[in-house]
């Protein structure tokens, strides 16, 4: 190619490149995401939506860890063995402004509530301008989740319904919010007000088969006796129950495979249960497992940042024939006197039918 | 979270002595023994560049050229990352793993200008227009293996299982520009530009802009008056004032976007990831520059002091908003700033002999640089503070905080009191804004209190320096020459985010600690001590953000010497050797600064964490060419 070849080509390739800065030149999408305004559209994407509530659900700032520790180290059925390891102040109830505050609950499931949010609206405003698609299985799922997150959140931050229920509770979106939004609290009244909203909303448009990983009516209907029981509606929380017991299917563990319960999936007193995969939310160092394994067991990261206390223990130690010594292994402090919990399974049971069927039988 | 760390663990040997393995015990620490897992992983990566640049030039009429400037950038860059089913990367159940990565990043410029310059007597002008499109574009490719057969063989192909991520990212431009110049006999300058921007990181209604500038310049040494001067050689006074913007670093900040990062059983999952502000407007800079140019005395003495002043309008920053959106944080155009001060610079020849020449160089900055305006929420009186972490090294190793009227760089925090004598124990000023001695007690006449928690945060300091720069001292005798060169600062704070973990009271009793936290321990027996007791028993946890970790930035360091002797001419002559010099390089040799404990010399957040300090180092050369 002699040189004036290569001019020619030169001013060619620029007039090209010139011409394809056409009008969309300048609107450069990612190929990773999307514009979230466009995002829903078919029962495809709210699948996908959905998936998307279940999997922020396992975050290691709710039920994947924090949320379940938040119960039982505040309790005080678990203790730590020395200070620094992390979350100590769980244990320590050293919480301040600016140090351990803990915000994990409220941005993570603020977080997905504007996923659940976000869905709802989508849903809604696609069912108004006319789409024949049926979306009520994600709609329901959508608000059952929403009214768990809120039940979740008012219990962190508000008083007990039982106790004053005119106290704050926590703010209550229900709709995606403009980044300048700042509501303000509500009462924890009409927190619950609209949880028994959403559950009763969801129940009718919600499948009664068990699908894995999900929830289903019963899942709905297990939420419900567990918010009526904390709002002191026994005769409520028992009808819902029952209704879990009678038509759901599920069956108790004998008190041999109580023991592999802990180690399976999905089993049969399972309602609703959250799946973490490998390479999915396998939290793996930040899991709740492994914030419950002795020092280095299995592992060198291991910290053995919690062990069964003292108080607990010695209730358990009223009973040796009790089944839950089968999941306790040795602990940091002694090899043989102090077992402690091993977690063994890679799911969160979050629902469980002994859980009904305990309240069914407190009811009776 | 995991914070305890094993410092000695570089020190230790490689290998347990009775059995002769590998030491894979950590020792109460989170530090992994490196030099027995150095074998156990491997990292290779290469960059392959490819550049293409087509210019032509046409000119159409006499002073009138074309000018089409056509250029393409490619850079491929490989990456091939192991871990061996040994490493603790790579142990059970991964066993052994692999990632081949490949990024391909793209740039296209398209210029085409037309430039029209003419000289007329004593006029001269020149004028430019053109326009000008960029396309950003980065391919990225991983593909990853697990559960590998065999430590030889490290390649994805031969993997259990795989999984693999590509996608891409990138950013357009275009702009329209034009300049306009002139000057008169070289003696007086006087310039003009406009351009006007689009950009893809933008929102579509603000994705244009209009930058303009003006600038003068007036060489006085060349007028009637000063040409005979004995004292001065040069005088030359210029001025500009004009616009410039700032895009934000991210490509998509302008969008509110849904991303399918959360897969769920297998299944895609999806979830909002941002709520942008689609309004997002270019972060504009409105500049002002003096300055005066001078020599004198035979140009012994050569210098300038320029005076500057930066208005940042629309000050593009991630915010922190009412988490209950369902986010933390989003980019915003957040408000005003300012930076303005004088910098100046002096050179003199001291000696300018033959065989004996010595000249010195000194320079400074002296710098302002202030928050002056924030969006207001609500109608709020104030513009809303906003506080924020040194994201450098994302270990959110010092907190600041934006408030008008305060400085850029305004340290946010406790106040530490120091240490009670009497009991060892941490005391903190309350600074309630009220009453200068509310608190648990009163300690120095001031209200303080044992308890952190209790006491207020404040602005705590400021790291902009009053002053910083350099200085320069070049001594040549007879072939053999003595350069230094200086970097100073004064005034200002820093912070050491770093200290605090080899410093800790109690709380993190696992942790080591260094010997300047025993020597000044408090004690039974020092009850002078300047740090706090080593006490197992507080829960309060008081490695807070705070004057205890603030120190003087002041400092003043060699950075640079350099002793050399070039070989004289004559020696060289028969060998075919035109030049040879032979040199002796150190770099940060000397250190005077307040701040004894650490390296003086930090970031441009003022802040220090764990990252490692300039090295002491020596170089020796020779260097010939022929």
């Amino acid at each position: 190619m002699n040189y004036n070849n290569i001019k020619i080509l030169s001013i060619i390739v620029a007039i090209l490149f010139l011409s394809a800065c056409g009008k969309g030149f300048l609107d450069v999408k990612p190929t990773n995401s999307v514009p979230a305004g466009t995002a829903i559209k078919t029962v495809a994407d709210a699948r996908v939506a959905v998936n998307g509530i279940m999997r922020n659900m396992t975050n290691s700032n709710y039920y994947g860890r924090n949320f379940i520790l938040y119960g039982d180290v505040r309790g005080g059925d678990m203790t730590l063995y020395s200070q620094g390891r992390g979350l100590d102040a769980l244990y320590t109830f050293n919480h301040t402004v600016s140090a351990n505050n803990f915000s994990g609950f409220w941005s993570t499931i603020y977080n997905n509530i504007l996923q659940a949010n976000n869905l709802i609206f989508n849903i809604n405003k696609l069912k108004a301008e006319g789409s024949t698609e049926n979306f009520d299985s994600f709609l329901g799922q959508a608000l059952t989740a929403r009214a768990l997150m809120y039940f979740d959140l008012v219990r962190i931050y508000g008083k007990s319904y039982a106790d004053n229920k005119s106290a704050w509770g926590v703010p209550q979106p229900l709709e995606p919010l403009p980044a300048s939004a700042q509501p303000l609290r509500s009462t924890v009244n009409d927190n619950y007000t609209q949880i028994l909203k959403d559950l009763t909303d969801a129940a009718p448009l919600l499948p009664k088969t068990k699908s894995n990983g999900y929830l289903n009516y019963y899942g709905n209907r297990a939420i419900q006796a567990r918010v009526y029981l904390t709002m002191g509606d026994f005769p409520a929380a028992l009808t819902a129950a029952e209704d879990v017991i009678n038509n759901g299917g599920y069956t108790l563990y004998n008190r041999t495979n109580w023991v592999s319960s802990w180690a399976t999936q999905f089993g049969s007193e399972s309602i609703f249960e959250l799946g973490i995969f490998p390479n999915e939310g396998d939290l793996t160092t930040a899991s709740l497992s492994f914030y419950l394994r002795r020092r280095s067991h299995g592992n060198s990261a291991a910290l053995g940042f919690f062990g069964a206390s003292d108080y607990f223990l010695n209730r358990l130690k009223q009973d040796a024939t009790d089944v839950r010594w089968g999941i306790m292994l040795a602990d940091e402090i002694s090899t043989t006197a102090n077992p402690r919990l091993e977690h063994l399974t890679n799911t969160v049971v979050l629902l469980h039918y002994r859980e009904m069927a305990n309240r069914h039988l407190l009811q009776q | 979270m995991l914070q305890s760390r094993n410092l000695l663990w570089p020190v230790y040997w490689p290998t347990d002595y009775k059995t002769g393995l590998p030491f894979t015990a950590r020792f109460g620490s989170l530090a992994q023994n490196n030099v027995y897992y150095d074998n156990e992983w491997d990292n290779t990566a290469g960059t392959l560049n490819i550049s293409a640049v087509e210019a032509l030039t046409v000119n159409i009429l006499s002073g009138l050229t074309a000018k089409s400037i056509f250029s393409y950038n490619n850079s491929q860059i490989k990456e091939h990352l192991y871990y061996s089913a040994l490493h603790f990367s790579g142990v059970a159940p991964v066993n052994g793993q692999v990632h081949e990565l490949s990024t391909n990043i793209n740039k296209m410029v398209s210029s085409t200008t037309l430039n029209y310059n003419k000289k007329i007597l004593q006029h001269s002008i020149g004028v430019l227009a053109g326009y000008e499109a960029e396309k950003n574009l980065t391919d990225f490719m991983r593909s990853s293996g697990n559960n590998l057969p065999s430590s030889s063989l490290p390649t994805v192909v031969t993997a259990g299982t795989t999984n693999a991520s590509a996608y891409n990212w990138g950013y357009n431009m275009q702009s329209f520009l034009s300049r306009a110049e002139y000057n008169f006999s070289d003696k007086y300058f006087l310039s003009a530009s406009y351009r006007r921007d689009g950009n893809s990181r933008f929102g579509p209604v603000n994705r244009w802009a209009n930058f303009w500038s003006v600038g003068g310049a007036w060489n006085i040494f060349k007028e009637d008056f000063l040409k005979e001067s004995e004292i001065l050689n040069e005088l030359r006074i210029r001025g500009s004032y004009g616009t410039n913007a700032t895009t934000p670093s991210g490509n998509y900040g302008w969008r509110t976007l849904l991303s399918f990062t959360d897969k769920y059983m297998e299944q895609p999952g999806g979830s909002i990831i941002s709520i942008a502000d689609s309004g997002l407007a270019w972060e504009t800079n409105y500049n002002t520059n003096f300055a005066i140019e001078f020599g004198l005395l035979e140009r012994r003495v050569t210098g300038s002091i320029e005076y500057f002043n930066r208005d940042s309008r629309n000050l593009l920053m991630d915010v922190p908003i009412s988490m209950v959106t369902g986010l933390g944080s989003t980019l915003k155009n957040i408000g005003k700033i300012n930076n303005r001060g004088i910098e100046w610079n002096l050179g003199i020849d001291i000696v300018r002999k033959e065989f004996l020449k010595w000249s010195l160089g000194l320079n400074g900055t002296l710098m302002n640089s202030k928050v002056t305006k924030l969006n207001r929420q609500g109608g709020a009186q104030a513009g809303q503070d906003i506080i924020w972490n040194d994201p450098t090294g994302n270990d959110a190793r010092a907190q600041f905080i934006y408030r008008e009227g305060q400085s850029m760089l305004a340290f946010y925090g406790f106040e530490w009191a120091g240490v009670d004598p009497t009991n060892g124990k941490n005391v903190w000023y309350i600074n309630d804004p009220n009453s200068s001695t509310t608190g648990d007690f009163e300690f120095n006449g001031r209200g303080a209190t044992y308890t952190y928690s209790k006491a207020n945060r404040i602005i705590i300091g400021n790291g902009t320096p009053k002053m910083f720069g350099g200085f320069t001292s070049d001594l040549e005798y007879k072939g053999i020459s003595l350069n230094l060169n200086f970097i100073y600062k004064l005034g200002g704070d820093l912070y050491d985010g770093a200290y605090k973990d080899v410093a800790d009271d109690g709380y993190y009793w696992e942790r080591i600690r260094s010997q300047d936290y025993y020597d000044n321990m408090w004690t039974d027996n020092n009850t002078l001590g300047t740090l706090p007791k080593l006490s197992g028993n507080d829960l309060t946890d008081p490695m807070q953000y705070s004057t205890r970790q603030l120190h003087d930035a002041s400092f003043l360091r060699l950075k640079n010497a350099t002793i050399a002797y070039r070989l004289p001419h004559n020696l060289l002559g028969g060998i075919g050797v035109r030049n040879a010099r032979v040199f002796v390089n150190g770099t940060n040799l000397f250190t005077t600064a307040k701040y004894k404990l650490a390296d003086p010399e930090v970031n441009q957040f003022a802040t220090r964490g764990w990252e490692i300090p300039f090295a002491k180092t020596y170089t020796f050369g020779i260097e010939v060419s022929f």
